[in-house]
């Protein structure tokens, strides 16, 4: 998978829980999820779980705690897809 | 230090679905999970301790700057319907909450910081940026009729780490303060 269809993907699960229309728009690997999309941290939970259920992973909650922004996300995501 | 956190219930109700799979274990501890499978109305303990595990989430960053997104973490335990405490590495917070129909909200402190002046009120819209910028004006507009404070010209500016600070004058006030809104509802605390 490449970079911007990772981001791709990621901006499509991030989207129904984003309180910022336009930094959704603007989404690149510097996007924070909270500072930025305004998302509550209770979605974070959504994303989270959303991640693992598109890529068929699962995110322990060490990873977990850094993956509040695109960049650690993306990270994170080709970490274990690389590990299957 | 001090931190509170607001839910809106009928809002986390059609944002979040916490029945998903995998979702409660993802936060709550064993003995979490175990109080809200035994509880008579799950959503609001749901919410109960979801709020605490923010408002002392909020007062840890104060106190050790340091973030990171792991709710599990922050381990609670109620001592009555209303009291509770929090523990994240050897830090432990005292939590009071306030419980309605409509909304609950949690107050998060270290012993040095028990004595607070707090409110939670209903907010016009629901825009983030329109919500953020209300509840520094309701606590702005509180304290400058509080004859007990006398400090003029307040601001609130927040730093790197999202951690707000009074200032009077442009000089840094030693309060501790936080902020919160959610859905219809906005609330602040200050020690």
């Amino acid at each position: 998978m490449t970079k911007d269809e990772l981001i791709s993907k990621l901006k499509a699960i991030v989207k129904p829980y984003v309180q910022d229309e336009e930094a959704l728009e603007k989404l690149s690997e510097d996007t924070d999820f909270i500072s930025d999309l305004k998302i509550n941290s209770a979605n974070l939970v959504d994303v989270i779980l959303d991640v693992e259920d598109e890529f068929d992973i699962r995110i322990e909650n060490d990873d977990m705690e850094k993956m509040t922004n695109v960049k650690a996300a993306m990270a994170i995501v080709n970490e274990k897809l690389a590990e299957e | 230090m001090i931190g509170n956190d607001v839910v809106d219930l009928a809002q986390a109700a059609k944002d979040s679905n916490w029945r998903r799979p995998r979702f409660l274990d993802r936060i709550f501890t064993a003995q979490e999970q175990e109080s809200i499978s035994n509880s008579n109305n799950k959503d609001q303990t749901v919410w109960l301790l979801w709020s605490l595990k923010e408002a002392a989430y909020k007062a840890y960053v104060q106190e050790t700057g340091h973030k990171f997104f792991n709710p599990k973490k922050l381990r609670c335990q109620m001592m009555s319907s209303t009291e509770g405490i929090v523990e994240i590495s050897k830090r432990r917070y005292r939590t009071t909450s306030k419980l309605t129909e409509d909304f609950i909200h949690s107050i998060a402190s270290t012993e040095a910081h028990e004595q607070n002046l707090n409110a939670c009120f209903p907010l016009s819209k629901t825009d983030h940026g329109f919500q953020s910028e209300a509840v520094r004006s309701v606590l702005i507009e509180t304290l400058s009729k509080d004859n007990s404070f006398r400090s003029t010209n307040l601001q609130v500016r927040t730093d790197d780490l999202g951690i707000p600070s009074l200032y009077s004058e442009n000089r840094k006030l030693s309060k501790r303060l936080s902020f919160s809104h959610h859905g219809a509802y906005g609330a602040f605390v200050i020690s």
